[in-house]
């Protein structure tokens, strides 16, 4: 199995499903391990949230059953497919570079958006999400898929490192701003724009980096 | 002059001249010229790495190509497909930055379609009239006197617009855009950190939409443009212009902690500055 097949496969992988030929070339491509190790740490810096964000069950199920019947929300499906959604036209490395952006993007919506919403009415108290763990996670992941490029053209790589940096930066402060005062409407505003942002760059690095090995 | 010196003399002679076509050989011979003869509203798409491209119109149905480039190790295609020609920049193995670059100058009728994706270098277009997209990581675009719906994308490159028509979408990350007299309706920018400079009448009916997050933002304006203003920063807010109240008051609070709103003249056009911190300037253009 190639490192293209193995992406192919890699959202089945995050799911549990294991297959021999994946595992092999899991076991010999340290490529494919670093994204794979990426992604659990970033979906496992996403369950803390979760956990910490979690409102108690009843509530929930409240909520969704409300929002089902106004249409606002479907069914439920598997994250996998959720992810999906957002890059419906990126050939599949580029997908699974993207799902670690838009699983943080994802994740600060919710903690941001969805629990910020939902604890206005109901009084509650706001939780603290663990940010750090899952910024980590995502610049890591992020530096890692800039030096997968080919180094044949210093003023590409430079313009993306310094591009992500400006993005990470923007994503800090308008994190920091989010926490002073969670009703800043400006700040989330530029916030998402900047994990928009972040996305669409790691898919184009990945892209790129996948042309400059057949190119 | 005896045998040892006469062959001295030669061996010399000898290692000056292969020194100096040494210097005297690299790039002419990797440069290709090809034409196409081509119907109305043709189609050109370029692909390269590095390097220049330029492009410019003439009156002949026909699209000229020639392109340099500095290696062997690298391939340059001009094909034609109907009314379509494609030309690209092919990589043959891996190659050093200085062996990367590819150099472009291509002539197309007046009006052309064009899409053009590179990584870095420069991207010119002059005087040519036809949808644009244009697609860079690191390379500067150069627009002048060009029509159309443009589209440029870059991640670090900056554009540069003189006298464009159309319609205008510039997204960057850190490029800075420059729009003299740009005599367009519709102008959509957003860059995070880069700046943005806007001269030019705003037209009626036209919609300017410019945001960034920390790059400053300056707009002219004369004393005969007509417009709504919506201008928010939390950075500083520097106007010369005197605006009416609007007719209907925001019942909200602004986000930004300077913000300013109004009409100037009739109102005719839209235009709204806005950034998380970077300064906005509004300046009355010299006379």
């Amino acid at each position: 199995m190639q490192c293209q097949e193995f992406l192919e496969f890699a959202e089945r992988w995050m799911e549990g499903e294991r297959d021999a030929a994946a595992s092999a070339h899991l076991d010999g491509c340290p490529r494919c391990r670093g994204v794979m190790a990426d992604l659990d740490a970033v979906r496992e810096g996403g369950r803390l949230l979760e956990a910490e964000a979690e409102p108690p069950a009843r509530l929930w199920t409240a909520i969704r059953t409300q929002l089902e019947a106004e249409g606002v929300i479907r069914p439920s499906r598997t994250w996998a497919e959720r992810l999906a959604d957002f890059f419906p036209w990126q050939p599949r490395p580029a997908l699974a570079a993207a799902y670690v952006s838009v699983l943080v993007f994802a994740a600060v919506l919710i903690s941001f958006q969805g629990v910020g919403q939902l604890e206005r009415p109901l009084a509650l108290t706001p939780p603290v999400p663990d940010m750090d763990a899952l910024a980590a996670g995502s610049s890591l992941a992020a530096q890692r898929v800039v030096s997968s490029l080919n180094e044949s053209n210093p003023d590409m790589v430079r313009s993306y490192r310094e591009s992500l940096r400006t993005v990470e930066n923007v994503i800090t402060e308008c994190e920091m701003m989010i926490r002073k005062d969670p009703s800043d409407q400006l700040a989330r505003e530029y916030l998402n724009g900047a994990y928009q942002q972040k996305a669409e760059l790691i898919s184009a690095i990945v892209e790129r980096g996948t042309m400059g090995e057949g190119r | 002059m005896n045998l040892a010196n006469i062959a001295k003399t030669a061996a010399g002679a000898g290692v000056t001249a292969l020194l100096l076509m040494g210097f005297a050989a690299p790039a002419a011979a990797h440069r290709i010229e090809k034409r196409f003869p081509v119907e109305v509203r043709p189609v050109v798409i370029v692909r390269n790495f590095h390097g220049r491209i330029n492009v410019k119109s003439w009156q002949k149905p026909e699209v000229l190509v020639v392109a340099d480039h500095k290696s062997e190790k690298s391939e340059v295609d001009a094909e034609q497909a109907g009314n379509r020609i494609d030309i690209l920049t092919h990589l043959l193995e891996n190659v050093s930055p200085q062996e990367l670059e590819a150099n472009y100058e291509i002539t197309v009728p007046e009006e052309t379609e064009l899409q053009v994706k590179t990584d870095s270098g420069w991207v010119v277009i002059e005087r040519v009239a036809g949808d644009m997209m244009i697609d860079t990581v690191a390379a500067n675009v150069d627009l002048k006197e060009v029509a159309g719906y443009l589209v440029i994308k870059t991640v670090g490159g900056s554009l540069m617009c003189f006298r464009c028509a159309g319609r205008i979408d510039f997204n960057s990350i850190s490029g800075n855009a420059r729009f003299d007299q740009p005599i367009s309706s519709n102008v959509r920018v957003s860059t995070s950190t880069g700046s943005i400079f806007f001269d030019g009448n705003f037209l009626a009916g036209g919609m300017y939409v410019l945001k960034t997050y920390s790059g400053p933002i300056e707009v002219r304006f004369s004393d005969s443009d007509s417009f709504d203003l919506s201008a928010g920063t939390r950075g500083v807010v520097d106007s010369q212009v005197k605006l009416k109240e609007p007719a209907h008051k925001r019942s909200t609070p602004s986000r930004f902690s300077n913000s300013l709103f109004g009409t100037f003249n009739d109102g005719t056009a839209r235009v709204e500055l806005t950034s998380f911190n970077g300064t906005i300037r509004i300046l009355r253009r010299a006379p």
